[in-house]
């Protein structure tokens, strides 16, 4: 072992916890590629991973006993302790025949206990531990069913790793995802054609699976609650219910033996008080002069709260922890296909979202911002304005990705109003102004918990105002 | 957060049910801190199960509602660093008696084992990592640490960890 070998394996260790940046992982992997001695450190270190996570779902019972003791324990008497005056109270119980008293209440309270908490213990399935087992699980596979309403549903298999990786294939299209490294392949075998997307600032989050969309809407709602026991498979499967805001209900059905889900159906609601809750753009080769036919989307899943139609999505046919091959997580592009490239920041700035979109818009519009802020979706208004600035005869590919960006960058400013549309906090007055006019107010709103408002005038600017400064504004 | 006040509130107000929300909310946290901290997982199942009797018990005197995480953390912790102080004493008593050593048994017998003798300062935070949530910033702010000094200290766990392992395969060969 020599000095590049010593200091590559102190960052192997750390990248067991943390992603590194990815110059450095590519060195890894590429002096590992050549080293047969950190080769085998790093299997043992992937065997120590293994073993470490086996242990903790070995655990898992005792984590379960507690929880169930101790909720046991608080229902069958253990109470927060008196204040004073019940303090002076529990002197008397010195005397033995307050203690056999105290018993026969205690027995009461005991009684009482189990009738009126049943339901913690007394055999209904906890949430909880559907969700312990999801997350200590290693990787699942899955079906995935989208039905929008007016359209009809697609479907598409997922297979999914704790480490951060997704397949997806949809139709002939498949779409690998590394979300350590912020990297996204989409695979299209028909047409021979590969896209490699780097994704700048991709938070991956905390949870092992929460990149997977249903399981993030699980982790980040409140817990699901018992509603019953419905066939399903053949077994008497366990159904709870996640209500995720006023639009999305989440329906689980899990199997009582593993405790894992069987199916899953998370339904949307149309927000009325939102205009756009699903941005969307889309673009054509063609636009730039390339090749008829083919379309590139930018959409932001970005809504916690309904969607643009009423939909459902249903995951079921779940397989968990099975052995995956690793190739099929590869994300080098297949060596006969023509390679696109792009850049995105995925990133989230508030405010900053806003101030860029606006910009943007104001860049290719002549200096005038838009009339409506649904207009940054409007794709009648939209495509035109990213053609005319973009489509300046060149390389069809390179421009259309030039306008994928404008237009990501348009919808993450569109999602940012509409994050704060949905809490009531938001009012727009930007028709008719100018870039650079200092005194023109162009929208305002209300961040969540704070006492003042944001106002942004024409020169894009942003300052705090108070409730009472807020310009007029038609009834 | 709001919801942990809430929980919180009704605890105190005298609902029970209520701390079935918090037990499940710190379960994973406060038996991490147990095991990281005892390295034994019966006395750690033991002590966290304690630990949450006490905390209703005590739930009165919790200043902020939100902060009940840490507070339950603290007590376990308190509760464990006695159970060892008590079980330092009584090993003492067992080796007057003439009273043997007993590994651990079953699945995992060499990982336990060596989890068992990782000094605490890296088992803690190994054992935070892995039982709550698998990040490095919960166990620096668990430890109170930077996020730096917690990775330091979790791939130094886990070298020391494999150390052990390794020794405890030749000590058994």
């Amino acid at each position: 072992m020599n000095r590049e070998c010593r200091k590559l394996r102190a960052d192997m260790e750390r990248s067991a916890f943390e992603p590194l940046p990815r110059k450095r992982q590519d060195e890894i992997d590429g002096h590992v590629g050549r080293c047969a001695a950190c080769r085998e450190y790093l299997e043992a270190m992937r065997g120590d991973e293994r073993a470490l996570m086996d242990f903790t779902r070995s655990v898992e019972p005792a984590i379960e006993r507690i929880e169930r003791e101790s909720i046991r324990a608080a229902a069958c008497g253990a109470a927060p302790e008196p204040d004073e005056n019940t303090r002076a109270w529990r002197g008397i119980m010195k005397s033995k025949i307050a203690v056999y008293a105290a018993a026969a209440v205690a027995l009461v309270a005991v009684l009482w206990g189990l009738n009126h908490f049943t339901g913690l213990f007394g055999g209904e399935p906890a949430f909880a531990d559907v969700m312990a087992k999801i997350n200590a699980a290693e990787n699942v596979t899955f079906r995935q069913l989208l039905k929008y309403e007016g359209s009809d549903p697609s479907a598409a298999e997922n297979m999914a790793t704790a480490t951060g990786l997704l397949r997806t294939t949809f139709e002939e299209i498949v779409i690998v995802r590394d979300f350590n490294k912020g990297i996204m392949l989409n695979v299209s075998p028909s047409t021979k054609r590969a896209f490699l997307e780097h994704q700048v600032g991709l938070k991956r989050g905390k949870g092992l699976f929460n990149y997977v969309d249903w399981i993030a809407t699980l982790q980040d709602g409140p817990s699901g609650k018992f509603v019953g026991r419905e066939k399903m498979d053949g077994v008497d499967a366990n159904v709870f219910v996640v209500a995720n805001g006023e639009f999305q209900t989440t329906r689980i059905w899990t199997d009582p033996g593993t405790n894992l889900p069987l199916r899953i159906v998370w339904s949307n609601r149309h927000n009325p008080k939102l205009d756009v809750v699903e941005p969307m753009i889309m673009l054509y080769e063609s636009d730039f002069g390339g090749e008829k036919g083919r379309s590139r989307t930018v959409i932001h899943m970005n809504s916690s709260n309904g969607l643009q139609r009423n939909s459902e999505w249903v995951y079921d046919d779940f397989k968990w922890n099975e052995k995956l091959d690793p190739a099929l997580f590869s994300i080098v592009p297949p060596k006969d296909y023509t390679l696109s490239e792009s850049r995105f920041d995925v990133s989230f700035k508030g405010e900053k979202d806003l101030v860029d979109a606006l910009s943007a818009w104001a860049s290719m519009s002549e200096n005038a911002f838009p009339s409506a802020i649904s207009d940054l979706n409007t794709q009648e208004k939209v495509r035109p304005m990213l053609i005319k600035k973009y489509d300046r005869n060149g390389d069809p590919d390179k421009e259309l990705e030039e306008a994928m960006g404008a237009a990501q960058l348009l919808l993450k400013g569109l999602s940012f109003s509409q994050s704060m549309k949905a809490d009531g906090n938001w009012y727009y007055v930007g028709a008719g102004v100018k870039l650079g006019d200092k005194k023109a107010p162009v929208c305002w709103w209300k961040p969540e918990g704070s006492q003042k408002y944001r106002i942004l005038y024409g020169d894009l600017r942003v300052a705090d105002i108070d409730s009472v400064d807020l310009p007029k504004t038609p009834r | 957060m709001d919801d942990e006040r809430q929980l919180v509130d009704a605890c105190r107000g005298g609902d029970a049910s209520a701390y079935a929300g918090l037990v499940k909310r710190y379960s994973r946290s406060v038996f991490a801190v147990c095991l990281g901290t005892l390295g034994n997982v019966q006395d750690a199942e033991d002590i966290s199960q304690e630990a949450f009797i006490k905390g209703l018990a005590g739930i009165g005197r919790l200043r902020d509602g939100g902060q009940f995480g840490p507070w339950i953390m603290k007590i376990a912790r308190n509760l464990c660093l006695d159970h060892a102080r008590r079980r330092k004493r009584g090993a003492e008593i067992v080796a007057l008696q003439g009273g043997d050593r007993r590994g651990p048994d079953g699945e995992h017998a060499d990982l336990r084992e060596a989890i068992a003798r990782l000094p605490e300062k890296y088992r803690l935070p190994l054992m935070l990592y892995y039982f709550d949530g698998r990040s490095s910033e919960n166990v620096a702010s668990a430890l109170g640490i930077s996020t730096d000094g917690a990775l330091t200290r979790l791939s130094r766990a886990r070298k020391e960890l494999r150390r052990l392992i390794d020794s405890e395969e030749v000590s058994h060969e």
